[in-house]
């Protein structure tokens, strides 16, 4: 934490005599330039990391001012576009690809407990103080991450959904307040966008690759436009006006639900045939696959499958009629 | 399972809901104009949040004409659909020749 300066020396307020800037800014102009390093070295670093990119000074100016701007967009497209690059590379070698990473340290923190927790953290705190500091993180094998990925208690894909006891009904008006606005812009398909200064990055997102964190059926991919990484700078007006802006004035009707039962876990027939032709047993298996075998697809051995108000329950590849489960 | 702009508010405690972010440096007649009521619209267009703005507006005053396009509805229960809203080819033509939308 740093703590507030009471006092400037000589030195840091002859710039703004010299300027004719009056006293009252200093302080803020201060902080724009704290939050201008912020912006820069932490939440969207770039290949210049440690440089101060001059388009970031109107929107560090915005938030010292107390405007607030939506930074979890930018960010998470970068991450996406990092992400991406690093899973399209043609080899194995060292790859120089800049992203804020370490947020996806805090995501894994999160959800598998592959870090251990900061002594000097506090509830209160932001949560990614928990998983700072070095050697703090626990680097799991191969058959402990295999069971790290079963997820073999699903309430462990809840720990930031906001659920109540019931499944509750929002209405997307204007009075929303801004915890439930961002969830539900969170909750909607679309496309995330980052424009620094002449560089577009465009990412689909895509509600049923997390869905499930929400309690929601887990669904097959099957976005036709999922790799549309390209547009003009419209393009991603439009992108984030749709995300943003466009949910919010639709008065539409959603209902978030209850945390499902811990023994169900929810996905939907498509997504269960998906995973039965692409993936078999491949979690199920041992934890020897040597490089270059090929995994041939498996009937799944135990799939509970969930599928709207007519359910099917397939187990061991049998079909049964089943009572929802909600 | 993937990360969220939900997850990167409760980890980070990144703003999810407000006004957009964008790097752009503005241009000395940009900076020039301010305040002086000028009705041209600048290379600010250039603006993320001007396009945004633009597009609100249009929006309401075209809500109707957009509205069967299918827009959310896609929650029911635990079951969403994967529609992305798209915002007319019509709307955006009229909205960029009325406007004269120059892009830097």
């Amino acid at each position: 934490m740093i703590s507030p300066c009471t006092r400037r020396t000589k030195r840091e307020k002859d710039p703004f005599v010299t300027l004719n800037i009056p006293e009252a800014l200093i302080e803020e102009t201060y902080l724009a330039a704290l939050i201008s390093c912020w912006l820069c070295s932490f939440v969207l670093p770039t290949e210049a990391v440690c440089l101060i990119r001059l388009a970031v000074f109107v929107a560090a100016s915005k938030l010292a001012h107390g405007e607030c701007l939506n930074l979890a967009i930018p960010t998470l497209a970068s991450i996406y576009w990092g992400l991406h690059t690093i899973s399209i590379a043609r080899s194995l070698n060292k790859l120089e690809v800049i992203f804020p990473i370490h947020y996806v340290y805090g995501w894994l923190g999160t959800y598998f407990q592959t870090y251990f927790d900061h002594p000097h953290h506090r509830y209160g705190h932001p949560k990614m103080v928990r998983f700072s500091s070095e050697k703090m993180n626990w680097t799991p094998n191969v058959q402990e991450a295999r069971e790290l990925l079963k997820c073999k208690d699903p309430s462990v894909m809840y720990p930031n959904a906001l659920m109540k006891d019931t499944s509750i009904t929002l209405i997307d008006t204007q009075n929303l307040s801004s915890s439930w606005k961002a969830y539900l812009i969170c909750l909607r398909s679309g496309f995330l966008t980052l424009r620094q200064g002449r560089t577009i990055v465009i990412e689909p997102y895509v509600l049923c690759k997390f869905g499930r964190q929400f309690g929601f059926y887990q669904d097959a991919l099957s976005e036709p436009r999922m790799n549309d990484r390209e547009g003009t700078l419209l393009d991603v007006a439009r992108y984030w006006f749709n995300l943003t802006e466009h949910i919010t004035r639709s008065s539409t009707s959603v209902t978030i639900p209850a945390p499902p039962d811990k023994k169900s876990t929810l996905v939907t027939i498509a997504y269960a045939n998906w995973w039965r032709s692409s993936r078999g047993d491949l979690f199920s298996q041992g934890p020897k696959y040597p490089r270059g075998e090929t995994v041939q697809p498996q009937r799944a051995s135990k799939v509970r499958v969930v599928d709207d108000e007519s359910a099917l329950v397939v187990t061991s590849g049998k079909a049964s009629a089943h009572k929802p489960i909600m | 399972m993937s990360i969220s702009l939900w997850d990167l508010r409760a980890i980070g405690g990144l703003p999810g809901d407000s006004a957009c972010y964008e790097e752009v440096i503005p241009s000395a007649r940009e900076l020039l104009a301010t305040g002086r009521g000028d009705n041209d619209i600048p290379v600010t267009c250039s603006s993320l949040s001007l396009h945004s703005t633009h597009y609100a507006k249009m929006f309401m005053a075209s809500f109707n004409l957009l509205l069967p396009n299918g827009y959310a509805s896609g929650f029911e229960g635990r079951r969403f659909t994967h529609l992305l809203p798209i915002v007319t080819t019509e709307s955006e033509l009229k909205f960029q020749q009325t406007h004269h939308v120059h892009l830097v």
